[in-house]
């Protein structure tokens, strides 16, 4: 699914990440670390939002750096706290992430009701709860038709309701072929995700955690 | 210094210059950034204000709008969730407290009061007692008054809506995408656009109407518009940093850097339509109608170039504003030899090389 050659994350002169090599098959994935090891900017650079050295190929075929816009088209990403312009309802980015990504407003609007805030459908987001945007972004990743999706911490902030709701939404979603990186500092209970397996952010890198 | 005083100092007054440095930083280039005697050109300035009561009432309305804006900021940050533990201050005798309030306001008033004491002492020279008295009146009015509302505030007594002083831009309309930074200057930098576009389209509307050529010649205007375009680069500064803060996921969107640059260029034909109204008064008299389209093409190119200097690397507003003089320097000698279309779509492929180059490997640090 994806594979990581000779990548490399800087921060001025301070090697943040090095992963000479790695491959992830699909599955859903717990990706693990303490405060600072790594595990966001990993899911960053996957995503597409943080610029690194080396390549990350996408299903053998699709490398970020060549292929960016079909790459990118595939791979969805939810931040740890998501921000997003305060004048701008649900509805607005519901609407952007769908004409971009290809996905149906109708199946986000269901997705919205069944985390309980398709009733601020039409406000701004400032008038949000941080429980509320994180719900949001949630949604937003599963917009479209992606191969993989990246969650960042997104147990965190939402209600027991809603964690219980989003579980049971990624495992419909890996049935239907969709694969995960979750990371997560929160124990998940086995009758909620059923993990494929777990990657270690661990000494400035990533390693499968067998 | 007492302990709760510093406090505020660093809570309000510090973050308030710190959060608006690129106002500062454009007010400081309007002002003392024009290429003439600063002293001369302020001189003869306060000479106006205090010979005439209409330029006194109107630089007394933009003071007053300054101190609203300033007002708006304190009592905002001091109902502010994070700034709760403030409250404590509450504890304080009231009169000690409202003297703190003072300094505050003080210290975020400073620029005017500065200003203030110049008009003050050249009104004293040329005889204008009035105008002297009117200024030290209105000064100390909105120094003693405005911490009233500051303690209010620290109460969290809601004596007002919350609402803005200014009035909210809200559409029901969807909103596109590359209009996001638009609806933010609308509704968060109120002021700075106020100030940007007033002074934009004075500049132009003065130079339209006093400068007639014996024959239309594109340069004059065009040198015209490189000044227009500099007095955008707070507001290009400002759309960057929204930008970066809240449209980061933005580069996760299957969008090619070609449509991510087009949508940037009509952002800016929408920021510009005021000034591109207005310089249809110019054909004609500055111009003919055939050199329009390049006049237009000209400004959104220079505009897209400062946004491209962001790219660079990390720059704040002083930084940028260098830059954008030397820019407009190389460009006013460019233009004197009156190089046509091809000015124009060279500096726009050249923001798009550089936009291509760094978009992506751009980053916060």
């Amino acid at each position: 699914m994806l594979q990581f050659d000779h990548v490399q994350k800087n921060y001025g002169s301070f090697l943040a990440v090095d992963i000479p090599f790695l491959k992830i098959e699909e599955g859903v994935w717990w990706l693990q670390g303490e405060n600072g090891s790594g595990k966001t900017t990993f899911l960053k650079m996957i995503a597409g939002l943080h610029p690194f050295t080396g390549s990350i190929m996408l299903q053998g075929k699709l490398n970020i750096k060549k292929q960016r816009r079909q790459f990118v088209q595939l791979v969805n990403y939810a931040e740890a706290e998501p921000l997003y312009p305060s004048f701008l309802t649900a509805k607005d980015l519901v609407e952007l992430y769908c004409e971009t990504k290809g996905g149906d407003i109708l199946v986000a609007q269901q997705l919205l009701q069944q985390l309980h805030v398709y009733d601020a459908y039409n406000n701004p987001i400032g008038s949000y709860s941080s429980g509320m945007i994180k719900k949001v972004s949630l949604v937003l990743a599963f917009i479209g038709h992606p191969k993989v999706i990246l969650l960042d911490e997104p147990l965190i902030t939402i209600d027991t309701a809603a964690v219980d709701t989003i579980c049971r939404i990624i495992n419909d979603s890996y049935k239907n072929g969709i694969s995960f990186i979750i990371s997560s500092h929160q124990a998940v209970q086995s009758e909620q995700l059923v993990f494929t397996g777990k990657l270690r952010a661990k000494n400035r890198s990533i390693y499968k955690n067998d | 210094m007492p302990k709760a005083l510093t406090i505020l100092q660093k809570v309000l007054v510090n973050y308030f210059y710190k959060v608006n440095a690129g106002l500062f930083a454009f007010a400081f280039f309007v002002l003392f950034g024009l290429p003439y005697s600063p002293l001369a050109f302020h001189y003869s300035l306060i000479t106006g204000i205090v010979q005439s009561p209409a330029f006194l009432a109107i630089v007394m309305l933009i003071w007053l709008l300054y101190n609203l804006k300033c007002g708006d900021y304190i009592i905002k940050q001091l109902q502010h969730p994070e700034q709760s533990f403030l409250f404590c201050v509450n504890a304080l005798p009231g009169r000690k407290l409202y003297w703190y309030n003072v300094y505050v306001q003080v210290f975020v008033y400073l620029p005017v009061l500065f200003y203030s004491v110049a008009v003050v002492v050249i009104a004293l020279k040329k005889y204008e007692y009035v105008c002297a008295a009117l200024v030290i009146l209105f000064n100390a009015i909105i120094v003693f008054a405005t911490p009233a509302l500051y303690m209010l505030a620290l109460q969290q007594k809601k004596f007002s809506t919350g609402r803005s002083v200014f009035p909210s831009f809200r559409l029901a309309i969807r909103k596109p995408y590359f209009l996001f930074p638009l609806y933010f200057l609308l509704g968060e930098r109120k002021q700075m656009v106020l100030v940007t576009k007033v002074f934009s389209l004075l500049f132009l509307y003065a130079f339209i109407k006093l400068y007639v050529p014996e024959r239309a010649d594109v340069r004059p205007i065009q040198l015209c518009l490189l000044i227009t375009a500099a007095s955008h680069c707070a507001i290009i500064y400002e759309m960057r940093r929204f930008e970066e803060k809240y449209v980061e996921f933005s580069k996760n969107l299957p969008l090619t850097l070609i449509g991510r640059f087009l949508r940037m260029t009509a952002l800016y034909v929408c920021l510009l339509l005021p000034e591109f109204i207005l310089l249809l008064k110019g054909i004609n008299t500055q111009f003919s109608l055939v050199e329009y389209p390049q006049l237009l093409l000209m400004v959104i190119a220079l505009l897209c170039m400062f946004y491209v200097l962001l790219l660079l690397e990390e720059t704040n507003m002083e930084q940028l504003i260098k830059i954008v003089f030397g820019i407009i320097a190389v460009c006013f000698f460019i233009i004197l030899y009156d190089p046509g279309i091809i000015f124009p779509c060279a500096v726009l492929v050249l923001a798009f090389a550089l936009y291509h180059a760094y978009y992506y490997h751009y980053e916060k640090r």
